[in-house]
């Protein structure tokens, strides 16, 4: 039966009594290369029919469970292997997994996303010019002003939080910067307060989501 | 959940209202390490076989749509 992965640990950590999995399935853990890791089998996605949001949540509550208590790896969901023997050949070849969880040990993922509000979000538009009257070098222009603001306030929070930021990092498309701070376990509330002052500009909101798991600080995904 | 008056919103990781539920399911279906593989599953009654998992993820979006699920926003 296919194993359907929620996280990799350490070893050797105590683990938190965990409730049943997805679907109401079993927990399960196996130690190998020196990593631990959580799973269920399940016969396949075909058992989230009519349910993939309920089974995502189920997924999420398994490893925010771990999570609280120590650094986790997870996986995306859903992934799944074939059986045991694929599972411990994936663990042998990630071995290194083990030197980002003591790595990670102490450090959470905070996730600012900054974006335009629906209302400004409009301007400009794609059209390039042709139906709004716009010239394209104006387009142009508008953008890159949007873009940049999004960086400056992208930076703002940056300097905000800079004492307890470990490692910073930002991805960002049209209308929308995503910044990932890797903060230490016991300094989110300083880290949310200091960020809760900064001064936004009215057509941009902030969600300012987290603790997670650093997956995006992971090493080699 | 929580506001300043900032437009800054603070959401937790708890699936406690709606908008932490989109977070959560951004999290869950877009962030994670992904095993690459072969792999053979089955979806809503159709067969995936050998397939990497962005092929899997994107179905799974397409689930959600026609669920009538809207799909947690995506930057990947």
């Amino acid at each position: 039966m296919p194993l359907l992965l929620y996280c990799v640990t350490a070893p050797h950590n105590s683990t938190p009594a965990l409730q049943s999995g997805v679907g109401g399935s079993a927990v399960e853990e196996v130690e190998h290369s020196g990593l631990r890791c959580f799973f269920s089998r399940i016969s396949g996605p075909n058992e989230f029919e009519g349910a993939i949001r309920e089974s995502a949540l189920q997924f999420h509550a398994v490893v925010q469970q771990l999570f609280r208590k120590q650094a986790v790896i997870p996986f995306r969901f859903p992934t799944f292997l074939q059986d045991d023997s694929e599972l411990a050949g994936y663990l042998r070849e990630h071995s290194g997994y083990h030197a980002s969880l003591a790595r990670l040990r102490d450090l959470v993922q905070m996730e600012i996303r900054i974006s335009y509000q629906e209302s400004a979000t409009a301007a400009p538009t794609d059209t390039q010019g042709g139906e709004s009257g716009k010239s394209g070098s104006k387009y142009l222009r508008d953008r890159q002003a949007r873009k940049k603001k999004l960086e400056s306030a992208a930076e703002q929070f940056h300097e905000a939080g800079h004492a307890w930021i470990g490692e910073w990092r930002t991805r960002q498309s049209q209308d929308k910067i995503r910044c990932f701070a890797l903060v230490n376990r016991s300094s989110v509330q300083e880290f949310e307060h200091a960020l809760a002052n900064v001064q936004v500009p009215a057509d941009l909101t902030v969600r300012i989501t987290g603790p997670w798991p650093a997956s995006e600080f992971l090493d080699n995904p | 959940m929580s506001t300043t008056a900032n437009n800054i919103v603070f959401a937790g990781t708890d699936p406690g209202d709606e908008t932490s539920l989109l977070d959560i399911l951004d999290h869950v279906l877009n962030q994670g390490v992904i095993v690459r593989g072969n792999l053979v599953i089955s979806l809503a009654g159709v067969d995936l076989v050998y397939v990497g998992l962005d092929v899997i993820l994107t179905s799974i979006e397409t689930a959600l749509r026609h669920m009538g699920i809207e799909a947690p926003p995506s930057d990947r």
